[in-house]
């Protein structure tokens, strides 16, 4: 068996046993509000941690990726994220900054 | 109107019949269901893409079923990438899901009664989106029966969703186009930006943002920075909703 196995198999019975104990203890369980919001932020971290690594990976000159229109895309991200928009229309407006500061770097440097 | 249970000479178990309001019940869910697959679709695709630069492609995608949990899964497949051991990687993407408990101690008015088996099988389909799908469902008048058949029909719509962008994203992530990757912050800005609103939500998402910064920018082994991501914001989170309540 694979590491990865082991590691999806462990993760797998992990997760479905923290979801079925509420359910099968019913009132029994009880966690303090603190807990509960610790574990909501704890899982949020680490997706944040995720989105600081995937974002330093694109910045970097080695991604192949001009830096100035990943701003952008990430700033439209950001924008539309805020006002509450899914994240499908997040990511197209995303994706929608970066080719349009691709468009006009290009037009600004075959200008006059 | 409930759904009927049968009785066979073969299985004195109860099995539950779905009857029309069951079925207009199920459906309802799936409806209800539809529109959060479609947003949740970007993220299933990065999974994919996750998946395939996996070293075994067949566990790394079965995840999507047994993990049931796009961050979790992404989190696991990130250490594991990184090099951190199978243990560590799962309790990782464990404490990722650990939020669930909370999704499913509110479910509990909705399944604590049921049988067993029916208890254990929506159990492995606890998380946001049917959570929100039957809080919205309970707002409204109806049947306990014909709101477990609601979610259960949000379930199935998410479930075969969540496979279908997955196992696309699996092949999207064959493509070697530096675009995919930029894909990838756009997502997770979907998912992090959300959280600000909640008590205590900016001040975790600033102190795991800089604890990242300050991993990254240490040289830190990249497959580190979630889980010290986690214990900044689990513990900003909690400090900060301390002191606005004191």
């Amino acid at each position: 068996m694979t590491p990865v196995w082991i590691a999806v198999l462990a993760a797998g019975a992990a997760s479905y046993g923290l979801r079925v104990l509420p359910l099968l203890l019913g009132d029994r369980v009880r966690l303090s509000p603190r807990a509960q919001t610790g574990l909501r932020h704890a899982g949020m971290g680490a997706i944040t941690g995720l989105l600081v690594l995937g974002t330093v990976t694109v910045l970097r000159p080695s991604s192949g990726l001009p830096i100035v229109p990943v701003l952008v895309a990430l700033g439209a991200a950001v924008t539309s994220a805020l006002l509450r928009r899914s994240m499908l229309v997040t990511v197209l407006a995303g994706i929608t900054a970066y080719g349009g500061a691709l468009l006009v770097i290009a037009l600004g440097a075959g200008g006059p | 109107m409930q759904p009927t249970t049968t009785r066979t000479a073969t299985s004195p178990e109860l099995v539950p019949q779905p009857d029309e309001a069951a079925w207009r019940e199920a459906c309802a869910g799936a409806v209800a269901m539809a529109p959060l697959v479609v947003g949740y679709a970007p993220f299933g695709l990065i999974v994919g893409v996750a998946v395939s630069g996996s070293s075994d492609l067949i566990a790394a995608w079965t995840g999507t079923l047994s993990i049931y949990g796009g961050s979790a899964q992404l989190t696991l497949l990130h250490l594991l990438a990184g090099g951190v051991g199978a243990w560590a990687a799962a309790g990782a993407a464990a404490l990722v899901n650990a939020r669930l408990v909370v999704f499913s101690l509110a479910l509990v008015p909705l399944f604590g009664s049921a049988r067993l088996p029916v208890r254990l099988l929506a159990a492995a389909f606890v998380v946001e989106p049917t959570w929100v799908v039957a809080l919205q469902r309970g707002d409204r008048p109806g049947t306990l029966s014909g709101r477990r058949w609601h979610y259960a029909g949000a379930s199935l719509v998410l479930t075969v969703g969540w496979v279908l962008c997955v196992t696309a994203g699996l092949a999207l992530g064959q493509v070697d186009a530096p675009v995919v990757a930029m894909v990838v912050p756009l997502c997770l800005v979907a998912v992090v930006v959300p959280h600000l609103r909640l008590p205590g939500g900016a001040a975790a998402v600033l102190a795991a943002a800089l604890a990242s910064l300050g991993a990254v920018a240490a040289s830190a082994p990249a497959a580190v920075v979630p889980p010290i991501a986690m214990a900044a914001a689990a513990f900003a989170g909690v400090s900060s909703v301390r002191e606005e309540d004191s």
